[in-house]
């Protein structure tokens, strides 16, 4: 894929940079992680709680953690497995997963996205690789849409 | 002689470190224009009143933060051009959205990544706001 082959070319030509860049791309590897880890998780929680208003959203998730996963592939790591049980799962997943009915779904499910559009904010303070941070800033940009369509089938200001 | 060409190094440094870089105002520029063009493309209409007026207002909120970041960076909001009506307002979204996104790399201070932050996340609700489908990859190029 054409996304994949720009992904590893440029993680590629940012660890054949000297020590300069090392550091910064250690960082990057360890938030790869912790984002595929919730990006797995997510889509755990959105297949166990399935209504129809997040069909799909399951599926982008699991795009999002295989994109990540490419890239920190690309620094010479592996990924976390993917949760096998709800157990596994962080708190905002493992409440989505474990909720009951559509009003606590989509609570639930808003809650979900806000904290992940919040995780990549947060990662995009730090990322260094322009390739990394540029996938990031478009995942962020997926979970704000899930969060607003949420928000409208709630009822809720969709950008309150 | 030594010590001359220790200060003429230093010198060069020192100018280089000045300078300021250009990049980041370049990027903010483009996003400028880009939100610019989305305001010039949510004109006020009969239809969709409502909606419309408010994505204009989130729109205008944005060009405002991004012309007070080009200052910041150093640069001229003048240089943004203003935009034209007439233009698809989901074009303009998604096109902002992209610009928002490829400017990333460009933006290095935790203030200009926050700012990136919340501009790809209100231009990606707007867009969905507006009628468009949800993406896994919203405002990524594939070409």
């Amino acid at each position: 894929m054409r996304r994949r082959d720009l992904v590893l070319a440029a993680a590629g030509a940012a660890l054949a940079r000297p020590t300069a860049a090392a550091a910064a791309l250690e960082g990057d590897a360890a938030i790869l992680g912790r984002l595929i880890a919730r990006e797995q998780a997510a889509a755990y929680a959105h297949r166990a709680a399935f209504v129809p208003e997040l069909a799909g959203f399951d599926a982008h998730e699991a795009e999002h953690a295989r994109a990540l996963r490419t890239q920190l592939a690309a620094l010479g790591r592996e990924g976390p497995a993917a949760p096998r049980t709800a157990a596994e799962l962080d708190s905002p997943a493992r409440a989505l997963a474990d909720a009951a009915g559509r009003p606590a779904i989509l609570d639930t499910a808003i809650a979900l996205e806000a904290s992940l559009v919040d995780a990549y904010r947060a990662a995009l303070r730090k990322l260094a690789e322009p390739s990394i941070a540029r996938t990031a800033a478009s995942i962020l940009a997926g979970h704000a849409q899930h969060r607003t369509l949420l928000r409208l089938e709630a009822g809720r200001d969709p950008v309150g | 002689m030594l010590a001359g060409g220790a200060l003429l190094l230093a010198g060069c440094g020192k100018d280089d470190a000045a300078a300021p870089p250009p990049r980041a105002v370049d990027a903010l520029l483009r996003q400028l224009a880009a939100e610019r063009a989305v305001v010039a493309a949510l004109a006020p209409t009969a239809e969709r009143e409502a909606l419309v007026s408010r994505l204009r207002a989130r729109a205008g909120v944005r060009v405002r933060r991004l012309a007070a970041a080009v200052s910041a960076a150093g640069g001229r909001p003048h240089e943004a051009p203003q935009g034209e009506g007439g233009a698809d307002p989901e074009a303009a979204l998604e096109a902002a959205l992209t610009a928002h996104a490829d400017a990333v790399p460009d933006l290095t201070t935790r203030e200009q990544r926050d700012l990136v932050a919340d501009l790809v996340a209100g231009a990606a609700t707007d867009l969905v706001l507006l009628g468009a489908r949800a993406e896994a990859f919203p405002g990524m190029r594939t070409a």
